[in-house]
């Protein structure tokens, strides 16, 4: 099955943001952020889309599958 | 960041305000209401340093709010809760019904009842180290 992955800790240190003031900006608490960049939690679309927005990237840039059968998708 | 929590503080000290009255009007123990008091004020202290919820500092009066992570762990540990408590309540009903008895005692549901919620606890406790 499918993993959903995340390079939340890169792009937060990248921006040299603590998972405090993270969490704060998109109105979560810390140990969201932190079972997030455990891989453990796996956000909504909408705190997916508002931590990309608060990091300054897309998406997929931030979240990705990590899909076994690495399919593109239905052609 | 500092946050304002005055309003928060300042409405929990009159519900415990209240609640003292309430119980002062009931001619309850004088250390019941003490201790009932305690808890409470150690209670709304430590809530907003618990790490399990976001404070809303544009909602005065509830400034804290259980984020998605939150709910989702709650809405759970209640299901299972639930989901146990209605195994219990059939099988009870269904031994009740073997042994020729057409009622359940008030002990017996109690005792289920008490168990679902310790079930919810010890849920939400679990899927807390879990998620």
């Amino acid at each position: 099955m499918a993993q959903l992955r995340n390079r939340l800790k890169e792009l937060r240190a990248r921006h040299g943001l603590t998972q405090e003031q993270l969490a704060q900006a998109v109105a979560v608490t810390r140990q969201t952020i932190v079972s997030i960049e455990r891989g453990d939690y796996s956000p909504s679309v909408l705190l997916a889309l508002r931590i990309a927005r608060t990091l300054y990237v897309s998406l997929e840039e931030a979240f990705w599958l990590d899909d076994d059968d690495n399919q593109e998708g239905v052609q | 960041m500092k946050r304002d929590l005055r309003w928060y503080y300042a409405t929990r000290g009159l519900l415990i305000l209240a609640w003292i009255g309430l119980m002062v009007l009931l001619k309850a123990r004088t250390e019941i209401i003490l201790f009932g008091a305690l808890v409470m004020i150690i209670l709304y202290l430590w809530l907003p340093h618990s790490g399990r919820y976001v404070i809303r500092t544009d909602k005065p009066l509830s400034p804290l709010q259980r984020d998605e992570r939150e709910r989702t762990i709650s809405f759970r540990a209640t299901a299972y809760a639930f989901s146990v408590l209605l195994v219990l309540l059939a099988a009870a009903v269904i031994g009740a019904g073997l042994r020729g008895q057409n009622t359940l005692s008030i002990e017996l549901v109690s005792t289920i009842i008490a168990l679902g919620m310790i079930i919810q606890l010890a849920a939400n406790l679990w899927l807390r180290r879990k998620m």
